[in-house]
């Protein structure tokens, strides 16, 4: 079957949650009585995808800050810097590498079996590369970019492997600061396979890619090590569309196919054209169906809007080829 | 003669509740609990705050810290008739992100746009304000053009609006301007639309105005031999990308002022300015009979705010340093 829906990762945090996150940064609460509360938002969040007919779920990354900070806080050599705008009204807290970067313990794993324990549908489990995580701090420690960039892509490597031990069968590394260098790009490209390399065969592996320059990147980004590709299209009216042709034989791509960055809900036909778009390229049997990027910047009335229509959208496409 | 200057950005959100007002106020906009006039307000306030607090590291020209702009283009293409802000594109090799200009038809002013920006930073500033805008090349290079379908068509078009900013600017006193074009390092074909466009930007400044063209991110080792055609007052290099650019530095043209980008935007590490100084020591003689103005290499906003200033502080170490060791011709 070809066509099968999921998400990039990220989810609207509630009002509950965020007043959670908020109070235990003032003391006000303990960190288990944050869990309780991210373990019912986590749950609602999985209710939701599978309310709308996502095939592949994700958790909601709802226990994320953001995506770099959240590891800077679990790894050994890593700190947190004060404000960084990022875009618009959008800020995070841009980690710094003070030291040799070390796991001391999973990060991710716990949280990814209690999100697959609460639903019969499979989970993806989502982790941020090397290339980004380095690219994404401020390094006051390591002599080179490389020596930063494959000294994470250790850490990465051990979660990932943690992950699958777990049982983990779809394992996402996001990797949205791999176009901003095309000449660092063989590098994020090692590390991206360090990360990849030893991992099961029955494991699917996928990298999210968004808001590049991916003209001068896009032929080489096709061949990183991973099974699928998942690329934001929507945002850039499909721009590099006609490229993903080249995509090698058995991999898979991931086509972002509603704006995430656009408070207006795109109509299920609108979407329907998008995908009939990307159908133009690649066979069915090869592409996913996905937002563009992460959906926590919507409101979720936004979010759910947005995934019912790429749903419908993907059941017509899906109808019209009796797949 | 040397001075210390802000680049352009500067943080206007750090951590304190009060530093995080313009923060709080586009998010209660955003779900319709305050209005444009709310923003606007709270605008004006951040904005005679970070002018204050670059007021406070003593550097000696300031820049209204463009608390208004969400990045270098987007703003100038809200205020653009036949231009809109669009998808979002990463601003060259940061983690930075502005809205990419869609141009769907003539690009004309509609109104001034900085004019009260200025009005505002001046009120509070002990120093001259710099007001910053994107080069009409990098403007064009970094837009969608689905109207002039020529480049060099799209940049002419953008210079006349933004010559017509400066005049504004300049008829209410502003006399410190600057013109990022940093896609100049990139494509140095491109430096005789640059030469064309600036000019015709600056000369709405009037005569004696400090015209600064702000090149970073890349070096100008391609365009060496050309650098005699450059308009303005002063030459802006990034020191920081790339060692070629101190090559540049003794070929420079006769008279010609240079703002030097000697602290790096782009890490929370911060440079001794005694490191610095001891970095340019090999070019004091070319330096030395110029306008030299320091700083860092770019847009602060890349750090937090507390790095931010210290990079500022340190700028005017620099400055205090090499004002006392050197001797200046002017």
């Amino acid at each position: 079957m070809g066509l099968l829906t999921s998400t990039v990762g990220s989810f609207p945090k509630p009002a509950e949650l965020r007043r959670a996150r908020r109070q235990l940064a003032d003391d006000e609460i303990e960190a288990p009585a944050l869990r309780e509360v991210e373990e019912r938002a986590v749950r609602a969040v999985l209710a939701l995808q599978e309310e709308i007919g996502i095939d592949l779920l994700v958790d909601g990354e709802l226990d994320r800050g953001d995506m770099t900070t959240f590891f800077a806080e679990r790894l050994e050599g890593m700190e947190v810097s004060g404000l960084v705008r990022s875009y618009g009204n959008r800020y995070y807290r841009k980690p710094v590498i003070v030291g040799d970067v070390r796991r001391t313990a999973p990060m991710t794993v716990e949280r990814w079996r209690f999100a697959q324990g609460a639903t019969p549908k499979p989970v993806k489990a989502i982790l941020t590369g090397p290339y980004t995580l380095m690219d994404w701090s401020f390094d006051e420690h390591y002599p080179s970019r490389e020596a930063c960039c494959m000294a994470l892509a250790e850490v990465v490597r051990e979660e990932a492997n943690d992950l699958v031990a777990a049982g983990v069968r779809d394992l996402q590394i996001d990797e949205p600061a791999i176009s901003v260098r095309p000449d660092e790009l063989d590098l994020a490209s090692r590390a991206l396979g360090r990360v990849t390399g030893d991992l099961a065969p029955k494991v699917r592996t996928w990298t999210h890619i968004c808001y590049g320059e991916f003209g001068p990147v896009m032929e080489r980004m096709l061949e990183l090590p991973v099974n699928g590709l998942l690329l934001e299209l929507s945002n850039s009216d499909f721009d590099t569309l006609g490229a993903l042709a080249g995509l090698p034989e058995g991999k898979l791509l991931g086509a972002g196919v509603v704006d995430v960055h656009d408070h207006v809900v795109e109509s299920a036909d609108a979407v329907r054209e998008r995908i009939e778009r990307v159908l133009e390229v690649l066979p069915p049997e090869r592409v996913w169906i996905n937002p563009d990027c992460g959906l926590k910047t919507r409101t979720l009335d936004e979010a759910r809007a947005k995934l019912t229509a790429m749903v419908e959208a993907t059941r017509a496409a899906r109808t019209t080829r009796s797949l | 003669m040397i001075r210390a200057a802000n680049h352009s950005f500067y943080p206007r959100v750090a951590e304190s509740p009060l530093d995080q007002q313009l923060r709080t106020a586009l998010r209660k906009r955003d779900r319709g609990r305050a209005t444009d006039a709310d923003v606007a307000a709270v605008e004006d306030e951040v904005a005679c705050l970070v002018v204050a607090e670059q007021s406070r590291a003593f550097i000696e020209i300031v820049t209204d810290g463009m608390v208004r702009w969400e990045g270098l283009l987007s703003r100038v293409a809200r205020h653009l008739d036949g231009v809109e802000p669009r998808d979002l594109a990463r601003w060259f090799e940061t983690n930075f992100y502005d809205r990419r200009p869609e141009v769907l038809g003539e690009v004309r002013r509609a109104a001034p746009f900085l004019v009260h920006d200025y009005l505002v930073a001046e009120s509070v500033a002990l120093t001259p304000v710099k007001m910053v805008l994107p080069g009409a090349v990098t403007f064009a290079r970094l837009s969608r053009d689905r109207h002039y379908d020529d480049r060099t068509a799209l940049a002419r078009a953008v210079a006349d609006a933004l010559a017509d900013e400066v005049k504004d600017l300049a008829t209410v006193g502003a006399r410190h301007f600057q013109l990022d074009e940093p896609m100049l390092c990139r494509h140095p074909e491109d430096l005789d639309l640059v030469v064309e466009t600036a000019s015709r930007v600056f000369d709405a400044a009037g005569d004696g105005a400090t015209t600064v063209l702000s090149t970073y991110f890349g070096d100008l080792s391609r365009s060496a031999d050309r650098l005699d055609l450059l308009p303005g007052s002063h030459i802006g290099l990034d020191m920081v990308w790339s060692p070629a650019n101190y090559d540049l530095l003794a070929r420079l043209p006769e008279g010609k002022g240079v703002m030097l980008g000697l602290f790096d935007a782009r890490t929370t590490r911060v440079e001794d300015a005694a490191d610095v100084a001891a970095g340019l020591e090999p070019y004091r003689e070319g330096l030395v009979s110029r306008d030299v103005i320091v700083g860092p290499q770019a847009s602060l906003e890349l750090l937090p705010r507390d790095q931010a200033f210290d990079k500022l502080l340190h700028a005017r170490y620099l400055v205090e340093k090499l004002a006392k060791e050197w001797t200046w011709a002017c």
